[in-house]
């Protein structure tokens, strides 16, 4: 039934024909040497680049130039930045952790990747982290991306490479352990009821908002997530709901969405907050006060 | 990347149309979106072009599409203020967020992204779990505790038939 289904679905599933015409557009003149007309660097653009240099710095050297691109990266972040000390070694390819920024619900890590062996690794190189919850016997399973509900510590590297029949899969197990010191978070209750999407029914309770100098996260009630069947969802997104936070300065900050689920969303600053600055925060057109006493 | 120049240039053309479908098929399964496939799918024959890669045989060069694809996706994700942010101006060009058409869309839409991407290897593309462990770069026990994840996830749906996850 899954199976007929889900092919069915995907027979459907094409690129257009503009699509493809515009790629191949892109190859030919890729392999006649045209240079490509340069991106615009949008803010989106910025920030890829910067990571790209993260790791393509790191391939290289774990010099003076690292840390430069470590602290450009991290920018205004630094101060609540860690150092870590922490490596791993397996075919000739060996991982050392370099710094560290985390709160409640958000960890960056910077680690360098060489290759003692050779040249192996390069710009193409794709390097991932997973964040392992401790308790297996919940789910062995590697959460992706950032913010599970508690950052145990990061216990898991993933590399992948591109390969050709000139480059064969590197195989090995890399297995690197960074105790992570987290940025405090303020931990308010609410009781605010956020309408379920368009065409789903009822609403959800958020009961608590997490705030830290990098990030503020919405919780819900779980509870509140299934309907009277015990199985229904009221499908929600979250991440519509993006808040005001308004400082005692009069400043108002619009953080960016950054990563969630179905009952949690994470909102990260541009630039690090003091929390005790914070006098509201407006969700969903309801204003929460802040109060901090 | 110069070698043979007439020679790859033919073949790359070739491998593009006989690849774009599976590449495009992927990305849409990993990211369920189609401005993300559209752009993993430029960036996968970019990559082919670039790097030139040697394929042994056809099975080679469709692993290597599939890893690729898979490696793309994983990095237009990897960010999570790259996948959010878009200038204003080109926010009016963005097309509409897809919407879940059924309860099998419903369904996946509900799947963790990586576990997506067994589920079409699996389902679809007719790799075995070791096959699938070896173009991840995974344990072949991993990838069998995603499917039966994925099963687990989908209880619903393949025993009721059908709309259960909506």
């Amino acid at each position: 039934m899954f199976e007929h289904d889900y092919r069915a679905k995907f027979d459907e599933i094409a690129p257009d024909r503009a699509l493809v015409e515009g790629t191949r557009d892109r190859m030919r003149k890729a392999l006649s040497g045209e240079k490509a007309r340069p991106r615009r660097l949008t803010r989106r653009g910025l920030v890829a680049a910067a990571a790209a240099a993260v790791l393509t710095v790191s391939a290289l050297a774990a010099g003076p130039t690292l840390w430069q691109a470590i602290r450009d990266d991290l920018g205004s972040r630094t101060s609540y930045a860690t150092q870590v000390e922490a490596a791993c070694e397996d075919q000739g390819v060996r991982i050392e952790a370099a710094q560290a920024l985390a709160d409640g619900r958000m960890v960056r890590v910077y680690f360098t990747a060489r290759d003692l062996d050779g040249n192996r690794l390069d710009e193409t190189t794709q390097i991932s982290c997973s964040l392992m919850r401790t308790d297996r016997d919940v789910w062995p399973y590697c959460l992706e991306g950032f913010g599970p509900e508690q950052l145990p510590r990061l216990t898991q590297v993933e590399m992948l490479v591109d390969y050709s029949a000139l480059s064969k899969p590197v195989e090995g197990e890399w297995t690197i352990e960074i105790p992570l010191q987290t940025v405090e978070s303020e931990h308010f209750s609410i009781s605010l009821a956020l309408p379920a999407d368009l065409g789903a029914e009822g609403s959800v309770m958020a009961q608590s908002l997490e705030l830290s100098p990098l990030s503020l996260t919405l919780v819900c009630d779980q509870d509140t997530m299934y309907l009277e069947d015990g199985k229904t969802i009221p499908f929600i997104t979250l991440e519509k709901f993006t808040p005001t936070v308004v400082l005692k300065d009069g400043t108002v900050l619009t953080p960016t969405y950054a990563d969630g689920n179905s009952w949690w969303a994470t909102w990260a600053f541009d630039q690090p907050v003091d929390p005790e600055q914070v006098v509201s925060i407006t969700l969903n057109g309801q204003t929460i006060p802040v109060d901090q006493s | 990347m110069k070698k043979d120049a007439g020679g790859f240039n033919a073949r790359a053309e070739e491998l593009l149309e006989r690849y774009a479908g599976l590449v495009y098929r992927l990305a849409f399964a990993r990211t369920r979106r189609r401005d993300a496939a559209d752009d993993i799918f430029q960036e996968v024959f970019l990559r082919y072009v670039a790097k030139g890669p040697d394929f042994e045989s056809e099975e080679h060069a469709r692993a290597w599409f599939c890893r690729v694809t898979v490696n793309c996706a994983n990095s237009y994700w990897r960010n999570p203020f790259r996948r959010r942010t878009e200038p204003l101006e080109a926010a009016e060009h963005l097309p509409a967020p897809e919407t879940a058409e059924s309860g099998l869309d419903a369904c996946l839409d509900r799947l963790f992204p990586e576990l997506r991407v067994v589920v079409h290897l699996y389902y679809y593309e007719g790799y075995s779990t070791p096959e699938i462990a070896g173009l991840l770069g995974k344990k072949e026990s991993a990838v069998r505790m995603r499917l039966m994840r994925v099963r687990r996830q989908l209880w619903d749906y393949l025993e009721e038939g059908g709309d259960s996850c909506v």
